[in-house]
């Protein structure tokens, strides 16, 4: 949520369920003083070096009211591989509580977790030394929401990213070169950016609120990759219909078998 | 006191492993349509055993 003026801050709104109202996001000084707004991603909570920020995702999470326990947790799962060295690396929770971790290549899914102890969003900074060690990043199994994230090639090396049911208006996975299978259904999204994933061929976007930019972005892309025999859903929600240079990829696409929902 | 301070930060954050029967169910929950379509279905038949799955 960069901008050229750090006096200026990002805030969204909640609505009375605890979800992002679309299209409530804006760009101010101080926060809105009329609705339940919240900061996200503010530029001074990296982790103050930059060595570390440039080798790690950076997630903005909300925590979800547990109530046998009375608090909000937050958390994501990774899948490791099944063979190989272990998966390694370490989370920063927050700016002063970290924690490094080294998880058997056994093909099992890892949940991490935390309390953040309130509901609104904090930044996670996810530091793998070996991701292609990790099959399978799922953000939507573990409690709370994910809202944003920045600097996903920190990642490149895994096969699956899934992000489904999370509240993210914007998701760039440029330089994800490794992935092929990629979800994030059912949610805000409106941005998209796949430059680079060239082994894509296996992606589920329905039920979103793509743009018609964002739409032929990944039609044209996954055409230029030049890959066969894979399936792209884009229906349902309001994704938009795609425009003519769209229609011409879903053509290509569809020619070297390819499977292609969108909507129309 | 490390006792202590270990038991504090297990509880507000773990990293753990899910039993095999829990990523079963998980597994089975996740199926896509791209799955039940890869498979062969059609698209609706896909869209119904999804439903299917999702209600197990």
């Amino acid at each position: 949520m960069a901008n050229n003026d750090n006096k200026l801050k990002a805030y969204v709104r909640y609505d009375g369920q605890k979800k992002i109202v679309p299209g409530s996001l804006i760009l101010r000084q101080d926060k809105p003083t009329t609705g339940k707004f919240v900061e996200i991603m503010p530029v001074d909570l990296c982790c103050g070096t930059t060595n570390v920020c440039d080798s790690c995702v950076t997630l903005q999470g909300v925590g979800e009211y547990d109530e046998e326990l009375g608090t909000y947790y937050y958390g994501f799962t990774l899948e490791t591989r099944s063979s190989g060295a272990n998966l390694t690396g370490t989370i920063h929770w927050t700016t002063s509580f970290s924690e490094s971790f080294s998880l058997d290549a056994d093909g099992n899914d890892y949940d991490f977790q935390y309390d953040f102890g309130d509901a609104i969003p904090h930044t996670v900074l996810l530091c793998v030394n070996n991701p292609s060690q990790i099959q399978d990043f799922e953000l939507g199994f573990g409690p709370g929401e994910t809202v944003s994230l920045n600097n996903a090639i920190a990642l490149n090396g895994l096969d699956e990213w899934d992000s489904d049911d999370m509240n993210i208006y914007s998701l760039d996975l440029t330089g994800l070169s490794s992935m092929d299978e990629l979800y994030h259904c059912c949610s805000v999204l409106t941005h998209i950016n796949i430059t680079g994933c060239t082994n894509l061929d296996d992606v589920d976007l329905i039920d979103n609120a793509l743009t018609e930019a964002s739409v032929d972005h990944v039609l044209i892309s996954l055409d230029n990759y030049g890959l066969s025999n894979g399936i792209l859903d884009l229906t349902g929600g309001t994704n938009a219909i795609p425009s003519v240079a769209g229609d011409a990829a879903i053509l290509s696409l569809q020619g070297k078998g390819w499977m292609v929902f969108y909507n129309s | 006191m490390d006792g202590i301070l270990q038991l504090l930060k297990f509880i507000i954050m773990s990293i753990t492993k899910v039993t095999p029967e829990e990523q079963a169910i998980r597994e089975a929950k996740d199926k896509r349509l791209s799955d039940f379509i890869k498979e062969g279905m059609t698209r609706e038949e896909a869209k119904a055993a999804l439903e299917a799955s999702k209600s197990k």
